[in-house]
């Protein structure tokens, strides 16, 4: 009842235009359940009906739009031999990683430390320290620390953030060659 | 560990590339970039790098990889990794 009732408010916050940055998410999510560590950046509220199931590391960054299903409502199937069946699972995601925009992640994923998570991944089971994991079903594709290495020499990774909005977005407009817009 | 010569990790290195989709049908050339002239992004780069590290059964460091530029740099970064570990040139 406590956690419908936080979710509640919660959209009622978010319909209202209150407080919906990354510290105040945080601050609601630990209030339904969330195990969330330090300095994390969360923006995402979408923690399914057992948000005391999601464990979250120090560092964390997790995008919009992901969800954390802790349960599988394919259960529901076997009703009428069991009516109350429920299959659960824990999630939890290792210190310093990162989870893309709209990923999906299954009962009983266990991310590592270190690791990326691509946009979109539907990511499942145990994923090892430093992985770089994409696709449906996610895979490990090498990596996450040679990603960021390979990332850091882009041409179009700027050092923007944390400059005043008019400075950045001139600054990304140069940067494109778009200053001008007709 | 297999022994591996030039030609047999430069054929690897063209399947792997090839495999990333993001090569001309005859194959890239050696002084192509892998981002400016065949479009391999940081997500391709990383998977191409654990497929010639499974292949060759090499392993190359973040910082050496990172800095590749060129598909020429890629094969003498596998060659040095392969002679490394086989005690002699590839």
């Amino acid at each position: 009842m406590r956690d419908w009732l936080a979710r509640l408010v919660d959209r009622i916050r978010g319909a209202a235009g209150v407080d919906r940055s990354d510290a105040a998410i945080v601050r609601r999510l630990r209030a339904r359940g969330v195990r969330i560590g330090e300095d994390c950046r969360i923006y995402s509220t979408e923690f399914s009906t057992e948000p005391y199931l999601v464990t979250i590391g120090d560092g964390v960054g997790i995008a919009g739009g992901v969800k954390f299903l802790t349960h599988d409502g394919a259960a529901r199937l076997r009703k009428a031999r069991r009516p109350g069946i429920q299959l659960l699972g824990p999630i939890s995601i290792g210190a310093d990683s990162f989870i893309g925009e709209n990923a999906i992640l299954l009962p009983g994923t266990s991310i590592g430390r270190d690791c990326i998570v691509v946009a979109g991944s539907v990511v499942r089971g145990p994923i090892p320290d430093n992985s770089l994991v994409m696709g449906n079903p996610a895979k490990v594709v090498g990596r996450a620390s040679l990603f960021l290495d390979r990332l850091e020499r882009n041409p179009n990774a700027l050092d923007t953030f944390g400059m005043p909005e008019a400075t950045r977005r001139a600054t990304i407009l140069r940067h494109f060659g778009l200053e001008n817009p007709s | 560990m297999t022994a591996h010569t030039a030609e047999s990790v430069r054929a690897i290195l063209a399947a792997a590339l090839a495999e990333t989709g993001r090569t001309p049908p005859k194959g890239a050339e050696g002084e192509q970039t892998l981002t400016g002239d065949l479009g391999i992004d940081s997500l391709d780069f990383v998977s191409l790098i654990q497929l010639l590290e499974e292949r060759l059964d090499i392993k190359l460091s973040d910082d050496a990889a990172a800095a590749v530029v060129t598909v020429d740099d890629l094969l003498a970064l596998c060659l040095a990794a392969v002679a490394a570990a086989t005690g002699g040139p590839a």
